[in-house]
């Protein structure tokens, strides 16, 4: 049995970018939550799932769940939290895609809103357990994806410079995005130019802190046809993680990925050749390279080559981050990924469009270099 | 311009000991061998509870190097900027340390291949937390830098 093009994605919904002080994680996931019924054609009560993942702000943690079902007055037949960080997009619409495929609900809404901008939210924690690597100022985010950058750089010879370009080209397509928050367009000098955070990484190889929410809503195929929109068929899925970090010698190289990405290539029947489009998570500029290796548009060590020479920007081989992804749409930890993917597939980008897309590859990676997961998204050919 | 002073816990206060004694033990599975780290209950490999702490090399390979201009925390905020390097030991483990520099040198540079001694401060009474001195000052930290000896290795 494959569940390929048989769950659907019908509708997506997103609030505002920013900083938008004044509102909850609550109210921006609602607002979300009514405009993706908006886009759907549905009405709440059609929804029988609810999957949430609470905001860095939301004072329910994990059982926000429970807040947002009593707040929308629905009682789900499947319902949950989930907090993966920029995996936990991903991983929700695929536990709506198991929880349709098995009958435990008809129509599942994902939903997350956030104030990490105006709450102040900060992406510092150190990471180790019983010796916490805090201990040695090995903290934040940014430095376990600098380790990356850094190893890909002696191993490759990958430059500064070529991390740049994943920079530029997102914030060339946030331009075109009248919803991103950063649409000022930058260059490879103002990357260079750009303070370091933690070398090598500098501030324009890291994502914003937004305030902000997004709802993906997942149905059958079946169902979506007879909604609103057409339906984007998820054609392929996979999710791969790894707990382990230091004791695997390529743990900053997430190696783990590669197998997400197989999966959902594998289920979908298709290749990189047919991916007309793709929105790869970027909390750091590095994590675009990887993701290109890992899912096969290059090979290993190439992706500093493969940026260069607008090949991911609009009109290039393989336009990424259509949208201006984490780094210059909002940083809603890969939640707009995914409504991007859908609006490329449906033809709704207007002059950010990526002609005949046929498949849309959209991936999440989450808690530093830990958990990851791939999907990919198919036109309706009927 | 203080350091932070990890809390021992029952596990790991074995670890910090060794460190007011200079030594940089870690813990072998006496069931299969494996040397784990970070500390953990149980043997990552076989699941062993059983282990015992054994002196490892106080010194290593840097496999990568940081320089925070970022400080996460208060303390850390004095010391910025300030370099972490990833080291490699050659029984297995890898570690992160901190770079002890008054100087500002090192954060200058690429410590990439380089060899790390590992040194301890006691930092209160039986927590001795190991940092590491370069052997010797490379060469300044260049965009496009190759590793110093080819570094070839994962």
């Amino acid at each position: 049995m494959t569940l390929s093009d048989k769950i659907a994605i019908a509708g997506v919904g997103a609030t505002p970018q920013g900083k938008l002080p004044g509102r909850t994680p609550l109210d921006l996931g609602i607002e979300a939550f009514r405009a993706a019924l908006d886009d759907a054609g549905l009405k709440k009560d059609d929804v029988d799932g609810i999957l949430t993942m609470p905001g860095t702000t939301s004072p329910e943690g994990s059982l926000h769940y429970l807040r947002f079902g009593e707040a929308v007055g629905i009682n789900p037949r499947y319902t949950g939290s989930m907090t993966m960080g920029g995996a936990t997009a991903g991983c929700l619409v695929q536990m709506a895609i198991l929880a349709v495929a098995a009958g435990l609900a008809n129509t599942v809404a994902c939903v997350f809103g956030d104030t990490a901008k105006t709450g102040g939210s900060r992406f510092d924690r150190a990471s180790g357990g019983e010796t916490s690597w805090g201990t040695w100022g090995m903290m934040s985010a940014a430095a376990n994806s600098g380790i990356a950058a850094d190893r890909h750089m002696h191993l490759y010879g990958t430059t500064s410079r070529q991390l740049a370009e994943v920079a530029v080209a997102c914030r060339y397509h946030a331009s075109l995005n009248p919803h991103a928050v950063m649409r000022e367009p930058i260059t490879i000098e103002d990357h260079q130019n750009s303070p370091w955070i933690v070398r090598p990484l500098h501030l324009l190889d890291c994502c914003l802190i937004s305030d902000g929410a997004v709802c993906v809503i997942v149905t059958s195929a079946e169902r979506a046809r007879d909604l609103r929109k057409p339906p984007v068929l998820i054609a392929g899925f996979g999710q791969a993680h790894t707990t382990m970090n230091l004791e695997q010698e390529d743990w900053w190289y997430v190696p783990h990925q590669k197998r997400a990405l197989a999966d959902a290539f594998r289920m979908a029947g298709c290749t990189p050749k047919d991916i007309q489009v793709a929105q790869l998570y970027d909390n750091f500029t590095i994590s675009v390279l990887l993701w290109l290796e890992h899912a096969g548009f290059c090979k290993p060590g190439e992706s500093g080559a493969f940026v260069e020479n607008g090949r991911i920007r609009l009109g290039g081989e393989l336009p990424v981050n259509t949208a201006g992804g984490n780094l210059s749409e909002s940083y809603m930890e890969g939640w707009l990924h995914i409504v991007e993917g859908v609006r490329q597939v449906r033809g709704e980008c207007g002059p950010r469009q990526v002609p005949n897309v046929e498949h849309c590859l959209v991936t999440g990676r989450g808690m530093i270099l830990n958990c990851s997961n791939a999907m990919i998204l198919r036109k309706d050919q009927r | 311009m203080t350091k932070p002073t990890p809390v021992p816990t029952p596990l790991s206060q074995p670890f910090w000991q060794a460190g007011a004694n200079g030594e940089l033990r870690m813990q072998r599975c006496l069931a299969c061998g494996h040397i784990r780290f970070p500390i953990g209950p149980v043997c990552t490999c076989c699941l062993s509870p059983d282990a015992e702490w054994v002196p490892v090399s106080r010194h290593g390979k840097v496999l990568s190097h940081l320089v925070f201009h970022r400080g996460y925390s208060a303390d850390w905020r004095e010391e910025v900027p300030y370099s972490v390097v990833m080291v490699q030991l050659e029984e297995g483990p890898r570690l992160f340390l901190d770079v002890i520099d008054p100087d500002k040198i090192y954060v200058e540079t690429d410590l990439v291949g380089h060899e790390v001694d590992i040194t301890f401060e006691v930092m209160a009474d039986n927590i001795g937390v190991p940092r590491a001195v370069p052997r010797s000052v490379p060469a300044a930290w260049a965009h496009a830098g190759q590793a110093p000896d080819g570094d070839a290795g994962k």
